[in-house]
């Protein structure tokens, strides 16, 4: 008798685990799902959707930590499967595959126009003449600089080898400038500084992808001509911690980042400033950057499309990015709203030349692809030929 | 008491007639109601869902069975005019076809233990000249099915959970499904048949006879998997012989709290010491290469992790202190077990200490620990966690470029690339995990076969 009581027991526990519903949230209130970073944008995002209740109140919105740059294989394995977010949050670079792979719905919303928006968020979020996406944030990287060693920050890049000339010492570690030199992300400026924009100039033209043209060639030339002049480090030691770290401790002066660092480097007490990107030797203006744009989409799996839509147009109108721009300290997309923080507006000034990286698919090959090469070039490789087996690493991708 | 006569055709009648529906023979000429019931009742439901097609709820042969089936084959078509929710998607297509497969095999199973089941019951009830009674029965099945039904939940789950698995991960390497233009919903995924393995393993590509990067760089992981296997696992067991050979010495004070030491880099999850490692041994800003330098030892920093084969000796020399612990608790647990006899006789005929190690202690330890380092080796050819947390692969080489290899790579962290970082390659890293399995599975057959309940074949 026990036994057979043990046993009913353990059978209704196994039927209520497998027929728990998480889609309904009893008393019929529909729930939508959302996928952000966590940081400041979660905090953000939770104040949202508290908002959002609040004018529609037979709506739960859940969030769940899912990193915006993970939500595209996220997506993809769980949307098919009725678990996906109903919005989720990507960077723009990974709209060419969420749209390859059929996992996000059209932004339909008539006031998301160039009036209300700045250029970049328009661009990242368009693909093919079609816009997909809600904007929540853009953002560049640039020149950060101490102001305490470096009074006016350098306009050119031969200023910055001037500048190492004095202030080079390599026993005690000081370097002139220091950025992740193996990270494709960065380096792009010596692609598209030269001349070679990467998949044409409009980013969409994956036959074009300009990796070994004459122009990039040129200039991871002048690429590897800076390792020995400036930064004489192999690539693998120049981590992320230790550019960052250099900065603190004051031993470089300036260093290439983004506006990811500005809550580190204030909570550091360090008194610097943020400009744009030298220019290149024979150029007049800094180098096209990468610019990230931010966006919310709604997917293509959700149950609620019309609501899910609602919510995301609600996170893009002018209050809540507003309030968005205060919590998180990012760029807000919107023509309509000032930025009055001297340190945004220097990423702003960069913004003026930086491109949304490009969205198509073969993206990810890029990075994989280009990431080993400039890694391979700082360190001496030959240049023609690292840029060459790229290039055919990129035209292989398929 | 009633006689029925017997009659001796059933033996051929009853299997004929299960073989023509399930439980035929056993209603008709068996007397089995209850067991020829149950067995049609499963045919039963297998033609249903042969025959009934839920979409259109009509029976027109298209029944959930036979799509699946299809599908697995086909893995979907075009449907651009569809929304995307609705498309058909080739992976689960091909997810649900295995599933159905794996059914089908389980009713043909069934069916034939059906006819089998038939011609004996028929033999037993001629020999015995009678039918049996319920209570006979029932005491038969208990007796003698019992091992079935008890053995029958554990197979279905490992059909569903394991087989359909590995069948699914082993299958994605006949496809190209890859990123970025095999992704689906939004496009379908192809069989490709053995393409994958042509790129794989072909020396030369093209018409031209260019070498082949993907063999180039499959050559290259897989012959340094090996040697890694090989010296990691030789150089931890012997580091750590060693150290319980010192630790054992009655000259050794605190041996207790030595050895308390030497089992921290064991103790500690590697993945915390490893990024701890990685740092100390940064080629300019490591405190290792700072010291060397500060005591004038050498004039230019090491580059331990930045040349590839310098960044191969170094993971040597870290997993060697990572791994020795575990070899040392080994070895002494295996000394301990030496007789001291054999040690004091060997003292009285003169011996000195290392000819007593040479011809006692080696010997006798090698003979006892010899399958468990067998077994380290298998072990050592997947150790993802040693070379990912430390090199990430290592430093790029010629051919990371296109195929993502790193001079450090293991053949599983080169699976752990292929998979996770974009693009995504899953039909090449399905490839690679193939052969893996292909060269662990002797090791796995030969661990099986050295454990007790296979050998006193008992639990």
């Amino acid at each position: 008798m026990k036994k057979l009581l043990a046993v009913a027991t353990i059978m209704l526990v196994i039927f209520g685990l497998v027929f728990a519903n998480g889609g309904k949230d009893g008393k019929g209130a529909t729930q939508l799902k959302i996928w952000e970073s966590e940081g400041p944008e979660k905090d953000f995002m939770l104040w949202a959707a508290a908002e959002f209740e609040k004018t529609h109140p037979n709506v739960k919105v859940v969030y769940e930590p899912v990193g915006s740059v993970d939500a595209r294989a996220k997506i993809e394995l769980d949307g098919p499967a009725g678990v996906g977010a109903d919005v989720f949050v990507a960077p723009h670079d990974h709209l060419g595959a969420l749209i390859n792979g059929g996992h996000v719905l059209e932004n339909t919303d008539p006031n998301f126009n160039a009036t209300n928006f700045v250029d970049a968020a328009l661009i990242g979020s368009q693909y093919n003449g079609v816009k997909y996406g809600y904007p929540l944030a853009v953002e560049t990287y640039a020149l950060f600089y101490n102001k305490d060693i470096v009074k006016t920050p350098p306009k050119t890049w031969n200023e910055v080898v001037e500048f190492s000339k004095t202030w080079n010492n390599k026993s005690q570690n000081k370097y002139a400038i220091a950025w992740a030199v193996a990270d494709a992300y960065f380096n792009y400026i010596f692609m598209s500084g030269f001349g070679a924009p990467l998949f044409g100039p409009n980013g969409d033209d994956r036959a074009q992808h300009n990796i070994n043209s004459k122009a990039s060639i040129e200039g991871l030339n002048y690429y590897q001509y800076l390792r020995k002049t400036v930064l004489d480090i192999p690539s693998a030691d120049i981590t992320g911690d230790f550019v960052d770290s250099s900065f603190t401790e004051g031993t470089v002066p300036m260093i290439i980042t983004g506006p990811w660092k500005f809550a580190d480097f204030t909570k550091a007490n360090i008194n610097f400033g943020v400009a744009p990107i030298p220019a290149f030797p024979g150029k007049a203006t800094p180098p096209t950057s990468f610019s990230g744009v931010r966006l919310a989409f709604v997917s293509a799996y959700t149950d609620h499309p019309e609501l899910a839509e609602e919510f995301a147009r609600f996170l893009t109108s002018k209050d809540v990015l507003q309030k968005r721009y205060e919590m998180t300290q990012q760029i807000p997309p919107r023509t309509d709203i000032t930025i009055s923080d001297p340190l945004s507006a220097g990423i702003l000034a960069q913004a003026a030349y930086a491109t949304p990286m490009p969205t198509i698919p073969q993206m990810g090959t890029y990075w994989s692809a280009m990431g080993a090469a400039f890694g391979s070039i700082w360190d001496g490789a030959n240049v023609t030929e690292q840029l060459n087996d790229a290039a055919a690493a990129m035209e292989a991708s398929k | 008491m009633k006689s029925t006569k017997i009659d001796p055709k059933i033996i051929k009648k009853a299997p004929i007639a299960s073989a023509c529906f399930m439980g035929l023979g056993q209603i008709v000429y068996l007397k089995q109601y209850i067991r020829g019931a149950f067995f049609a009742f499963l045919e039963a439901l297998m033609l249903f869902f042969i025959v009934f097609d839920p979409k259109n709820l009509s029976f027109n042969f298209q029944g959930p069975v036979v799509k699946s089936l299809v599908g697995l084959i086909t893995l979907g078509e075009e449907k651009r005019d569809l929304p995307v929710k609705l498309r058909d998607h080739s992976i689960f297509m091909m997810i649900t076809g295995l599933i159905v497969l794996i059914i089908c095999i389980i009713y043909i199973s069934t069916y034939i233990f059906n006819i089998r089941d038939a011609k004996k019951s028929a033999e037993r009830i001629v020999q015995k000249e009678k039918f049996p009674s319920m209570i006979e029965t029932q005491k038969f099945l208990q007796e003698k099915a019992f091992p079935y039904f008890g053995i029958l939940p554990i197979i279905i789950l490992l059909a569903f959970f394991t087989i359909v698995p590995l069948l699914f991960s082993g299958l994605v390497a006949f496809t190209n499904y890859s990123s970025p233009d095999h992704i689906p919903p939004n496009n379908l995924v192809d069989w490709v048949g053995v393409d994958n393995f042509v790129t794989m393993f072909s020396p030369t590509v093209g018409e031209s006879s260019q070498a082949n990067t993907w063999f180039g760089a499959f050559g290259r992981v897989a012959i340094w998997t090996l040697v890694w296997a090989f010296f990691s696992t030789i150089t931890c067991y012997f580091t750590g012989m060693f150290f319980s050979v010192i630790l054992q010495d009655n000259r050794v004070q605190i041996s207790k709290f030595y050895r308390i030491i030497f089992i921290l880099p064991y103790a500690i999850p590697p993945m915390l010491t490893l990024f701890v490692w990685q740092n100390l041994l940064n080629g300019t800003f490591g405190p290792i290469n700072r010291t060397l330098i500060e005591l004038g030892l050498i004039t230019e920093p090491i580059r331990w992790l930045t040349d590839p084969k310098m960044a191969r000796l170094t993971l040597i020399l870290v997993n060697i202190w990572i791994g020795f612990p575990y070899s040392m608790i080994l070895t002494t647990s295996s000394m301990t077990a030496i007789p001291s006899q054999l040690y004091e006789a060997a003292t009285i005929d003169g011996a000195n200490k290392w000819y007593q190690f040479r011809s006692i202690t080696l010997p006798l330890v090698l003979f006892q620990t010899l399958p468990l380092l067998i077994m380290q080796f298998a072990g050592n050819i997947n150790n993802f966690g040693a070379v990912f947390f430390l090199t990430s692969g290592g430093p790029t080489l010629r051919d990371t470029i296109s195929t993502q290899a790193g001079a450090t790579d293991l053949l599983i962290s080169w699976i752990y690339k292929l998979t996770y970082n974009t693009p995504n390659q899953y039909n090449l890293a399905s490839v690679l995990s193939i052969l893996v399995f292909i060269v662990m599975v002797p090791f796995a057959v030969f661990s099986f076969t050295r454990t007790k309940s296979f050998k006193e074949g008992e639990v």
